[in-house]
């Protein structure tokens, strides 16, 4: 019989694993199509959270605050993709990744510029209930998390396999030249492919922001670079290693954090990991070596 | 590569011939430290030097050209050929030394104008048209003072008259006492060339010896017809 | 005289991330090796300079070298890292570097934690305490050396073997150019560049904590590295000092000096990834290209 505590802590590690998923399928989209990584994702997670408050502010509606934070963040992500990536492709890659570094840094200054540097309180009308099954605490509010970004994550699984689009999106990862010879109309895949991804990105933003009952301009630090090792973990351009990845980083750092201490910040943590990831498993957990 | 013995004559130009795909360039990589062979030797002036990195090979007297050129594109023509003179200096510490004597423009100067690349010094590399990156190639090769000298097709991709120039300064390393392993996707160019020829298919050895023979040899014409 | 030190102040300042800046610039510009963790050497440098001083009582002027040596050391640390990964995966190890650096400055009592060090000494030459303009001048004394060493690698083969690393690696060891040795110099002299910085810095402000060696610093002395134009000597001095007099000059704008930032850096990077004054920047490329027509003869 497993102890309940640890059951406890791999439950707040899958549904901290469940935001980092929804926001490493988008990188790792982005990244497979484009080969961008993709920092400003994060920006576009923190600007989905924030177009869900306000919008909760006056609708008083959850699923209201999630559709619109996750529609405002669409249009910014193809908005991105349009203005600073595309035209971009043909220079040495670090250079739409400084780009994408300093796209995140700038909206993450406006936003605390615009909205004030001091995180604000995000409460939901969803009564925070706690079940108990088997020893195991769960709130409505773990519920909502994983149970939305899951069925998301299985709905985008699906519509990758089986769509046209989706299947052509696989195509483009593959081989771009490929794609682009068999007639695919390749800017439309990339543009699905940004406003999925970061639909997805500010669906989780106002997720974390209803989790934690708080939201702040600087939200994305957290996500904008553990997006990296998640999908450094589970291979760049695999959906299912990006959930893996998600997963693993998710229940590590909070097995980590209850039994260690701490010895070094999260961020440090996931760092050392992908750095030794990189240098010995390039090619991450679930990718195939060249 | 399996199983491949191949020997080089010094002051000889050796012909590699083969389909796409026979492992051509693969081998060039073996023998210049690029890919490390997993098993065999490779032996030069009786020193076993397989597994050794690319810039000692090049020390060691072996040079090579790439099938697809790279040039250093934002530099120009008379800088790609002075780096490759400066190849003494890039051990132990004399990289500490300065690059501005006479002794280096000289010798650039002279190998620029052995590839009839004299008008196009100062222009950057990435600039010239293909034929010109490919004597830019030759060039840097020549500059790191080889033994041997590996060509990976470089005739590859140009004119007819272009590519009869390439062939004629081939022939003037040659008379220079430089030995060279030329791998050659044209036939014609490489009979021309080779004084002997090895010709490769998935990997292996399938005919050597003189050109003219080794082209009628059958399992060669069935090779190349894409037959068994 | 308040005036006056307000300039003074400006001026270390910039003469200082101008030598982190120089430092970057052999890494990227010449050498052609991402690097988005610079503000993690000038951290390291500076709390060397700050331990060796205050805990261990050695003087300012064995410190300073000190400090560059150790982020010269750290450096090889990165640059071994190189070897193995290229292009955007470098970027994010070094941006991982940053944040792991940082992190062991405030979790590690020995820098000081999240109250840093306090009390660095100023640097005392024959008796006469250096501060002000006197310590302005000790760091563009420093600024001129650390760009004569730039001139000096311009004119070595080392210089050379950078370039050819930054246009191709393969035609780099088609030349007898050992690519892991020079990714390795390249990293750790511009970390040890950094690390003088970092130490100068620390004994000007007297105080240090982790936060000022944080990921964003690394990307303003990228955008100084930039906005100079990458693989030139005198490029850093004029981006570090455009990248920190203009927030001065919009003063009441100061609260939106990393947006400035930002914008210069992602306007740069789109539409001239060349910088200002750099090699194969605008102006750079409308001289040579006058100078062109005298030298090439029609074919």
């Amino acid at each position: 019989m497993i102890p309940s505590f640890i059951l406890q802590e791999l439950l707040s590690g899958v549904t901290m694993g469940a935001i980092y998923v929804a926001i490493a399928l988008g990188l790792t989209i982005v990244y497979g199509i484009l080969k961008v990584l993709h920092i400003a994702h994060a920006g576009v997670y923190m600007v989905g959270a924030y177009i869900g408050y306000m919008t909760f502010l006056y609708t008083e509606n959850v699923a209201a605050a999630l559709l619109a934070g996750s529609l405002g963040a669409m249009v910014m992500g193809v908005l991105i993709e349009r203005a600073f990536y595309l035209p971009m492709l043909d220079k040495p890659r670090h250079i739409p990744l400084m780009i994408s570094i300093a796209l995140f840094i700038l909206i993450e200054e406006l936003g605390a510029n615009i909205f004030g540097h001091h995180p604000k309180g995000f409460h939901i009308n969803i009564p925070l209930i706690s079940y108990e099954v088997g020893g195991v605490v769960v709130t409505s509010h773990q519920l909502l998390v994983l149970v939305l970004v899951y069925s998301v994550t299985a709905a985008l699984w699906l519509f990758i396999n089986k769509s046209k689009i989706g299947l052509a999106s696989r195509a483009l990862i593959q081989d771009q030249e490929i794609a682009q010879s068999m007639g695919v109309n390749v800017v439309r895949i990339v543009d699905v492919n940004f406003a999925l991804g970061s639909a997805l990105a500010g669906l989780g933003g106002v997720l974390v922001g209803m989790y934690y009952a708080s939201i702040s301009p600087f939200m994305g630090d957290m996500v904008a670079y553990k997006g990296l090792v998640v999908i450094v973990l589970g291979g760049f351009g695999s959906i299912s290693g990006a959930v893996l990845g998600g997963l693993i980083l998710g229940i590590s750092e909070a097995f980590l954090t209850a039994h260690f201490g701490h010895i070094l910040p999260r961020e440090a943590f996931a760092f050392i990991i992908m750095t030794v990831l990189l240098i010995f498993r390039p090619q991450g957990l679930l990718g195939r070596a060249e | 590569m399996n199983n491949v013995n191949i020997r080089v004559e010094k002051g000889e130009v050796l012909g590699i011939i083969g389909p796409n795909g026979a492992g051509k360039t693969t081998l060039f990589n073996l023998i210049t430290g690029f890919l490390k062979p997993t098993s065999g030797k490779i032996i030069f002036e009786g020193r076993e030097i397989q597994g050794l990195p690319p810039a000692k090979i090049v020390k060691l007297g072996i040079a090579r050209t790439f099938q697809i050129v790279k040039p250093l594109k934002r530099l120009t023509v008379f800088q790609n050929v002075l780096i490759a003179c400066g190849y003494k200096n890039y051990f132990g510490l004399s990289f500490m030394r300065g690059w501005r004597r006479d002794e280096y423009f000289r010798k650039a100067e002279s190998i620029i104008r052995m590839v009839g690349l004299e008008d196009y010094a100062e222009i950057e590399a990435g600039l010239l048209p293909l034929g010109y990156q490919k004597r830019l190639e030759l060039a840097r090769a020549l500059a790191v003072d080889p033994k041997l000298l590996l060509l990976d097709e470089p005739t590859a991709g140009m004119s007819y008259e272009e590519s009869s120039e390439i062939k004629e300064i081939i022939k003037n390393i040659r008379r220079s006492g430089i030995t060279i392993m030329l791998v050659e996707h044209n036939v014609p160019v490489a009979v021309e060339l080779s004084d002997r020829m090895y010709v490769l298919n998935y990997g292996e050895i399938i005919a050597e010896g003189d050109p003219s023979s080794v082209i009628e040899d059958r399992r060669v014409v069935e090779a190349y017809l894409g037959v068994g | 005289m308040i005036i006056e030190m307000y300039y003074v102040t400006l001026f270390t300042v910039i003469g200082a991330y101008a030598i982190a800046t120089l430092g970057l610039n052999i890494t990227m510009g010449y050498a052609g090796q991402v690097n988005l963790g610079q503000a993690a050497f000038v951290g390291i440098g500076a709390f060397t300079s700050a331990i060796l001083t205050t805990r261990l009582g050695f003087s300012f002027w064995v410190a300073l070298p000190l400090s560059g040596l150790v982020a010269m050391g750290i450096g090889v640390l990165l640059g071994l890292v190189s070897i193995r990964l290229r292009h955007d995966f470098l970027a994010i190890t070094t941006i991982g570097f940053n944040f792991i650096v940082v992190a062991i400055f405030l979790y590690y009592d020995l820098f000081g934690g999240s109250f840093g060090i306090i009390n660095i000494p100023r640097p005392v030459l024959m008796g006469f305490k250096l501060k002000g303009l006197s310590y302005m001048l000790l760091v563009y004394v420093i600024l001129a050396a650390s760009m004569a060493f730039n001139k000096w690698i311009e004119k070595s083969w080392m210089g050379m073997a950078f370039e050819a690393l930054r246009e191709d690696e393969e035609a780099a060891q088609s030349m007898g150019i050992d690519v892991r040795k020079f990714k390795i110099l390249a990293f750790s002299i511009g970390a040890g560049f950094g690390g003088i910085a970092g130490s100068l810095l620390a004994h000007f402000k007297t105080y240090i904590v982790y936060s000022d060696f944080e990921f964003p610093i690394s990307i303003m002395i990228l955008t100084m590295c930039i906005m100079g134009g990458m693989g030139s000597v005198y490029g850093p001095f004029v981006g570090s000092a455009i990248v920190i007099l203009i927030p001065e000059i919009f003063r009441p704008l100061m609260q939106y000096r990393m947006v400035m930032y930002t914008v210069f850096l992602l306007l740069l990077l789109r539409f001239m990834p060349e910088g200002l004054v750099g090699r194969e920047s605008p102006i750079d490329r409308a001289i040579r290209n006058i100078l062109r027509r005298e030298v090439v003869k029609p074919a």
